[in-house]
């Protein structure tokens, strides 16, 4: 089984050089680059550099189902109901889209999520960093400090119970995670373009250890867009860099969407903003919304998932972050 | 497609703009001498393929490319703001309790309710405090207050300001004097404007070249709503929506670059929701409400004001009483 040469990613002016030359397939090319004496020949007439072209030939690697399932990572939020809807958190490795009017708590549990990406390994968390890539100006460190204040409240509370973790010693444990400390693991960007995205690949060098990159919020580079072709392409490429880096990293993608007005035959209707095509490319998609006249209770409808069904999840917004309701609350 | 260039963006001077080419390799780097694409501007205008296909690179050196150019691109939003998170006060102890420290730099603060319930006299008090010293919570620096609904209530604000003396209290003798030195109504920049074209003119010309050269924080426009209302007819909403995001976007990126707070007036709307009963609602729609940042709401019964946070990223939805007298709002 023979590779055409015109089927790797070089330019057609390099592709007739090579036919040419007399290369047909990429088993050619791999042949002349062991050889010492013709390799030295062939590079000096090729703008690619070795290590490029034996990258583009390398055979892709392959996992098997059950390597995935243990692999399998997520990011718990701190409710329950929100972790059941998406099977443990949100997924390490995929694009977890939250759409929402304004006030719906997008913001608030992503910079939740920020938070709880770095529960401690002991606690079977992620023990990770955060990238916030802030499009919109919601980012606050005021309300971001608030939260882990109640998750620090939180360990030390655990800490001092009867259970025992094993791992590290829990003084030890409790002196390396300060407010200062986990605030400098969030690392916020700021953005106003989407193709600005591939910052991303440098502050990730910088930072290896992050496991969740929120932008926050996706459609509002995409406003000062007028044609909407050109947004499309936009859109595509930037989900395009974020699978890649989201497999590649091993990490979590969360972006967060407008609602937007459409005009159907049975009247106004809203929806997630960017369309349908969106919709393909992300493998959750949450829409949070308010409930009316119940102060500070909201709903999570899960509208795409692989491993759940339409479901939903109700949950508040309290000073300490995003949790379950309380439990004398009826649920229906 | 292509805007005229800001007087903020000429500011930003090519230089800072520039990819090095010295980190690519020859090719590379002869290749983005042909194409003439130097700066990360330039650069960013494609999508990595379309980009490609321009310039004949290669995957992995376009790659390199547009990671160049996008720590450029990204660095450079960065480099207008000041390390701090700034917050400023709204001169009411229980509203800034409210709004979680006070008023926060970058983003758009709407603040909605039906006419006479104290949103101008908000925002009177505002371009006031921004001027006071650092130490009190001001900004020390001036505002620029766009009117379209009615003139600017010069009298009102006199009488602020002769009162604001009294308010404030220096621990120290230099904050003291500049307390009483700043001359208020020179800092305040006024512009009465009655059609959308005009509010854009305004927004899009004016507002870049006075923040150059003035040293201005805080933008008022009192009312965003006036002009929106009458201007366009049902058929229209589309195009209205589209002004309303161009605007609003416009003024996030002044507000980002240049570290502004910006206030806009909205007002309301009646809605009959579901569940029965009217309510109101701020005007202009989801368009609109999508780039507000933080969204407050005035109301006012027979005897008492109320002023409270529908949404906000740095705080929760709460509600709290509020009075107007002579020194403004406490």
């Amino acid at each position: 089984m023979n590779r055409p040469i015109w089927t790797l990613p070089l330019s057609k002016h390099t592709i007739n050089k090579l036919d040419k030359l007399g290369y047909k397939c990429c088993e050619d090319l791999l042949d002349s680059l062991d050889d010492p004496e013709k390799k030295s020949k062939f590079l000096r007439k090729h703008m690619e550099s070795e290590s490029e072209i034996r990258d583009m030939l390398k055979t892709p690697k392959y996992k098997t189902a059950a390597d995935l399932d243990i692999e399998r990572d997520s990011i718990a939020t701190f409710c329950k109901s929100i972790d059941e809807l998406l099977n443990g958190g949100i997924q390490v490795g995929r694009i977890t889209e939250l759409s929402g009017a304004p006030g719906s708590g997008k913001s608030q549990l992503s910079m939740q999520l920020c938070v709880s990406v770095q529960i401690p390994v002991c606690f079977e968390g992620l023990q990770g960093e955060a990238i916030y890539v802030d499009t919109n100006s919601n980012f606050s460190e005021l309300r971001l400090t608030e939260m882990i204040d109640a998750f620090l409240g939180h360990v030390s509370k655990v800490l001092s119970g009867p259970n025992d973790f094993k791992g590290a010693a829990n003084s030890e444990l409790l002196k390396s995670l300060t407010t200062a400390g986990m605030l400098s693991k969030i690392h916020r960007v700021q953005m106003n373009d989407l193709n600005q995205l591939h910052a991303l690949y440098t502050t990730l060098e910088r930072h290896p250890n992050v496991k969740l990159i929120v932008v926050d919020s996706f459609v509002m580079p995409l406003y000062q867009v007028e044609n909407s072709l050109r947004k499309n392409t936009l859109v595509h490429s930037a989900l395009d860099l974020l699978q890649t880096i989201a497999v590649e990293h091993d990490l979590a993608v969360l972006l967060t969407n407008d609602l937007t007005t459409a005009v159907t035959e049975s009247g106004t209707e809203v929806f997630p903003a960017l369309g349908e095509s969106f919709g393909h490319r992300v493998q959750y998609r949450l829409l949070l919304s308010k409930i009316p006249n119940r102060p500070n209770e909201y709903t999570a409808l899960l509208k795409k998932s692989v491993e759940h069904g339409r479901s939903a999840a109700r949950f508040t917004i309290s000073s300490d972050g995003v949790r379950d309701l309380p439990i004398e609350q009826p649920l229906q | 497609m292509h805007t005229p260039a800001t007087a903020g963006e000429m500011n930003l001077s090519s230089a800072d703009d520039d990819l090095d080419l010295n980190v690519f390799d020859p090719y590379t780097q002869a290749a983005l001498l042909r194409g003439g694409f130097l700066s990360s501007k330039n650069i960013l205008k494609y999508t990595e393929a379309e980009f490609r296909k321009k310039v004949k690179l290669t995957v992995v050196a376009t790659h390199r490319v547009f990671i160049a150019a996008a720590n450029i691109s990204a660095s450079n939003v960065k480099c207008h703001q000041e390390p701090n998170n700034h917050i400023l006060t709204t001169g009411c102890k229980q509203i800034d309790k409210l709004l979680g420290g006070g008023l926060f730099k970058y983003g758009i603060t709407e603040i909605s309710g039906e006419s006479g319930c104290g949103k101008t006299q908000f925002c009177l008090q505002i371009a006031l405090t921004v001027q006071l010293p650092l130490s009190l919570k001001g900004a020390k620096s001036g505002a620029a207050y766009i009117c379209t609904e009615d003139r600017f209530p010069s009298s009102r604000i006199q009488q602020m300001i002769s009162n604001i003396r009294f308010k404030y209290q220096c621990d120290s003798k230099i904050d003291m004097n500049e307390l009483c030195q700043t001359d208020y109504g020179d800092n305040i920049l006024i512009s009465h404007i009655a059609t959308v074209e005009d509010l854009k003119k305004c927004i899009h010309e004016m507002l870049p070249r006075v923040l150059l050269h003035r040293p201005i924080k805080l933008i008022v426009i009192d009312s965003i709503t006036a002009v929106f209302r009458g201007e366009y007819t049902p058929s229209e909403v589309p195009r209205r929506s589209r002004d309303l995001r161009d605007i609003a976007v416009f003024l996030h990126k002044l507000s980002v670059e240049h570290g502004l707070w910006i206030i806009c007036v909205n007002q309301v709307t009646s809605s009959i929701s579901d569940i029965g009963g009217n309510k109101l609602v701020p005007s202009l729609g989801l368009a609109w409400a999508n780039l507000v940042t933080t969204r407050l709401m005035m109301s006012k019964t027979h005897s008492s004001r109320y002023i409270e946070v529908m949404f906000s990223p740095h705080t929760a939805p709460t509600t709290i009483p509020f009075r107007v007298t002579e020194q403004g709002i406490v």
